[in-house]
């Protein structure tokens, strides 16, 4: 049977709801649903920090210092966008680090070979993208977990990249590389606008397509979502795809700022990104979140550890404050779900307490029996 | 048993008096005066949805009632918890098995009720004793099982035993059992009752749930019946005969007969035909062609198959054998292939498999349909909200906003949304696992009326059910499965004429039921029909 209503259905489109103002109170509703608390926490936090910092040293607000903080935080910043799609889509993604390594290496050995910046591009999206499609392939098809699967790739992807430099980072390379990290637009470095233009890609990608609804049904409820005939496993294959390509972007970046290929690059990035992910509010086991989350992340996870180097506080210890961050952002969602089921409740009592209680219950559709008053 | 309001004080007794309670503001029981005395097996008999289940665990303390006293030997006592339940006496077995099937007898009858034994200086649990415990309780029981075999090895009835004997292990004086019988076959349900017999002559007090009214008038003393809610009546067994329970249970089953004249547009043509599905392997491979504009339900007992058909049917499950919709061939191996040949499946299990609970209500009703709300992949998200809004008020689902999580509505409400996810995707069948599964009543008929307009645009419904009441309800024509055997298909019609002629004017249910339990020997009034 074909519903025949959907011109009924487009015919009630335009009645009031489609109205600027509907449309705004529809958004605000939808932000309500998650909860103002929730939705501000770490804009506020991050406010909070910035504010701190801004006067316990006069150096953080020049914009020496601004320019610095976002050169630091744009791979991890393209690299959390990326991964951001495993994890709504309920998988995880830790070969990343190792990722942006190997691609790092790759891309550099071919540019410093053939001298060719755009070939160079090219190889550095193709690599990410096949580690991307190979993490989806053992994951869909071979059915192996991807907390296995991906840390498998990890320690793949970091022995290639040492194998093929002996260790050694890569230099001589052309030119234009540079450009790319040291010239500006409007003010702003290059490498800062392909954060950008990823974030605005996947933010249209996460909120304007069937693919970015499909990705959170089959995060939030797998079965469920194969019932309803969504391609389960293709949605995860291209979260691992897109994830490739922003490690592909990410690499690129990488040998653009330092000017060398590098091998050791990988590091504590992966966990970096899952933590950005988590801090910034998303689920960590998918179906719930949201890329401008991830953006609040990094750039809480950025300006920290900023702060950090202004203040002195040598290089492990900074590790220790980040791991405590982390830690403490993943029971922050264990107590904001608590918070909204206390809030439910508390909705729920209201709701039955609102019913008059010397009155018999009001006879609804549901019991057209016999209702005598209740209670002695 | 006695019937008498004079009692001995030494009986202990055990109840509800003026018990009220409702569901986010849906009353699902009012004005309940209940009592279980020691020593009889007390009826609680009422249709799917009549507030039998909530009754029962407020009386086991797993639901607080929003008013009313539960009284222990006529004091007032307060359940908490299960486990205040438990310590006062009070055993509870539920429907569902809730065993460990790698685990043995004695440790699934001691391991969650009570800590076990300890050796004197190890302080090791002691599995001897353990053993030698619950033999002698199994004993007592007059069970028959050795406490050392794996309980995966065990037959159903022989595992209903040991959950009884497992809630009897603290000497509870009141057992409360929720369908003990429901999936059983006719002898193993019969050796159930022998035991709850013998637990009667011990002394125990025994709330007996079932749908089988041969069983209440076998083994019950007394019955309280429920509907929608209330009490409908309370009777002791004697001189009751099934016809006049049967009545009090199902009341508006004459209407039935009424009703039964349903327009069919029998030129309408096959919409599905299936051959040669095997639910099972070494059973016979099972046929039945369903017409455009049909409601057509399968029953049977829980795991009779009817259920594995409509999952076949819906891709959930691979589909072995032929079938044709609308006369194109073709294969199911998943979702996807079902869905291309325009069948759409609603399982049984809402909040598990069947919508995405932290996502919005919007958005799990377009979920099977994003492709016709978007152009290259971009979503009109304009159009995601208008047809929830239409669905909302077409199947007049209950909620504050389409944008709230749609695990936070009710389970009539979520079935109406899973409704809807089909209803827009334009699907030309539906297979439907139990549609009305733990859903209110006023919910139930809604959804029953949602179906029958389906059918009445040009769709087709397949539906498995276990519900007989419901199946005769809404169904044009009913197939039984038996052990994975399609073993009769008749109209509704028919079985309500037959049942009017053959029995009595209200027992199409109960000549339906005699079809599911027996196979040919309850049809032998009914022929099996062909098509239509």
């Amino acid at each position: 049977m074909t519903d025949s209503s959907e011109e009924a259905i487009k015919a009630t489109k335009p009645t009031g709801e489609d109205s600027l103002k509907g449309r705004l109170r529809r958004r605000l509703n939808r932000i309500q649903g998650d909860g103002w608390g929730d939705v501000l926490f770490v804009p506020l936090a991050l406010l909070a920090l910035i504010v701190y910092l801004t006067f316990a040293n006069e150096f953080f607000l020049t914009s020496l210092n601004i320019t610095n903080i976002m050169l630091q935080g744009t791979v991890l910043a393209i690299v959390a966008f990326g991964a951001s799609f495993v994890i709504f889509s309920g998988e995880l993604d830790l070969s990343v680090g190792a990722g942006v390594a190997l691609v790092s290496v790759v891309g550099a050995l071919v540019m410093r070979d053939t001298g060719s910046l755009l070939l160079g591009v090219v190889v550095c999206l193709a690599v990410g993208a096949t580690i991307g499609l190979l993490n989806g392939l053992i994951v869909t098809k071979l059915q192996v977990p991807s907390f296995i699967a991906t840390f498998g790739m990890l320690v793949i992807a970091q022995g290639v990249a040492l194998a093929l430099t002996d260790g050694a980072t890569i230099a001589g390379l052309p030119d234009g590389l540079g450009t790319l990290a040291n010239d500006s637009f409007l003010g702003i470095r290059w490498i800062v606008w392909i954060a950008i233009g990823v974030f605005a890609t996947l933010f249209f990608v996460q909120t304007q397509t069937s693919f970015g609804v499909r990705v959170f049904a089959v995060g939030g409820n797998r079965e469920a979502s194969r019932l309803s005939a969504i391609p389960v496993d293709r949605i995860v294959l291209l979260c691992f795809v897109i994830t490739g390509l922003a490690v592909g972007l990410g690499g690129l970046v990488l040998t653009a700022r330092v000017q060398s290929g590098q091998p050791n690059a990988g590091g504590l990035l992966a966990l970096t990104a899952i933590a950005a992910i988590v801090v910034g509010g998303n689920n960590l086991l998918g179906g719930r979140g949201s890329i401008s989350r991830t953006l609040w992340g990094v750039l809480l996870l950025a300006v920290l550890e900023n702060g950090l180097q202004l203040e002195g506080v040598n290089d492990d210890l900074q590790r220790v404050v980040i791991g405590v961050v982390f830690i403490a952002a993943a029971s922050a969602e264990f107590f904001r779900r608590r918070l909204r089921s206390r809030a439910r409740r508390a909705e729920e009592a209201k709701q039955s307490g609102s019913a008059p209680p010397d009155l018999p219950p009001p006879a609804q559709g549901a019991t057209p029996g016999p209702t005598g008053p209740p209670g002695p | 048993m006695s019937t008498d309001n004079h009692k001995p004080d030494s009986v202990p007794t055990f109840g509800i008096e003026g018990g009220y309670h409702d569901y986010i503001g849906v009353p699902v029981l009012s004005d309940i005066e209940f009592e279980i005395r020691g020593g009889e097996v007390h009826g609680l008999l009422g249709e799917n949805g009549s507030g039998k289940s909530t009754l029962i665990k407020i009386l086991t303390g797993a639901v607080h009632p929003r008013r009313g006293t539960l009284r222990l030997d006529r004091e007032s006592v307060q359940l908490r918890t299960p486990k205040d339940a438990q310590r006062l006496g009070v055993g509870v077995v539920y429907q569902d098995y809730h065993l460990f099937p790698e685990l043995d007898v004695a440790q699934n009858v001691y391991g969650v009720n009570a800590p076990p034994p300890r050796r004197r200086w190890t302080r090791t649990a002691d599995r001897d004793a353990v053993e030698l415990k619950v033999e002698g309780l199994l004993e007592d029981l007059g069970i028959d099982i050795p406490s050392s075999r794996l309980v995966h090895t065990l037959g159903p009835a022989e595992r209903k035993f040991v959950e009884i004997a497992a809630a009897m292990l603290l000497r509870p004086n009141f057992l409360i059992l929720d369908e003990p019988t429901a999936s059983l076959e006719p002898a193993a349900a019969r050796h159930v009752l022998d035991l709850l017999g013998r637990l009667r002559s011990q002394g125990v007090g025994i709330v007996f749930v079932s749908h089988r009214l041969d069983e209440v008038v076998d083994i019950c003393d007394r019955v309280t019946i429920l509907r929608d809610g209330a009490i409908e009546a309370r009777t002791a067994i004697d001189g009751t005969v099934a016809d006049e329970l049967a009545e009090l249970i199902t009341g508006g089953m004459a209407q039935f007969a009424s009703t039964g004249e349903r327009v069919r547009q029998t030129d309408a043509g096959t919409a599905v035909r299936v051959s040669g599905l095997r639910v099972r392997p070494g059973r016979p491979p099972v046929d039945f062609e369903v017409q455009r504009g049909e409601i057509f339900g399968l029953t049977g007992l829980l795991g009779a198959g009817a259920a594995t058909i409509v999952r076949m049917l819906g891709g959930a499950e691979r589909l072995t054998g032929q079938i044709e919709v609308s006369g194109g061939k073709g294969s199911i191996h998943d979702p996807r292939d079902a869905r291309k040949m325009g069948i759409g499946f609603i399982p049984e299990d809402r909040t598990a498999t069947g919508l995405i609970a932290e996502q919005s209500v919007a958005l799990n009703i377009s979920l099977a349909s994003l492709e016709s709300i978007s152009r290259r992949g971009v979503l009109d998200r304009d159009q995601i909200d208008a047809r929830a809004e239409h669905y909302r008020e077409k199947l007049s689902i209950k909620l504050d906003s389409i944008d709230h999580n749609v695990g936070t509505l009710s389970g009539g409400n979520q079935q109406k949304v899973m409704l809807a996810k089909w209803l827009a995707s334009g699907v030309d069948v539906l297979a439907i696992e139990e549609p009305t599964h733990g859903i209110d009543i006023g919910a139930k008929t809604q959804v029953h009326g949602m179906l029958r307009d389906y059918v009445d645009g040009g769709g087709t419904v397949i539906l498995a059910s276990t519900d007989a009441g419901e199946v005769i309800d809404i169904c044009d024509r009913i197939g039984v499965m038996r052990h994975g055997e399609l073993t009769s298909v008749v109209s509704t019609d028919e079985l309500t004429r037959a049942g009017a002629a053959a029995l009595s004017s209200h027992d199409s249910e109960q000549l339906l039921e005699n079809l599911i339990k027996s196979g040919s020997q309850g049809g032998a009034r009914v022929q099996p029909t062909n098509g239509v």
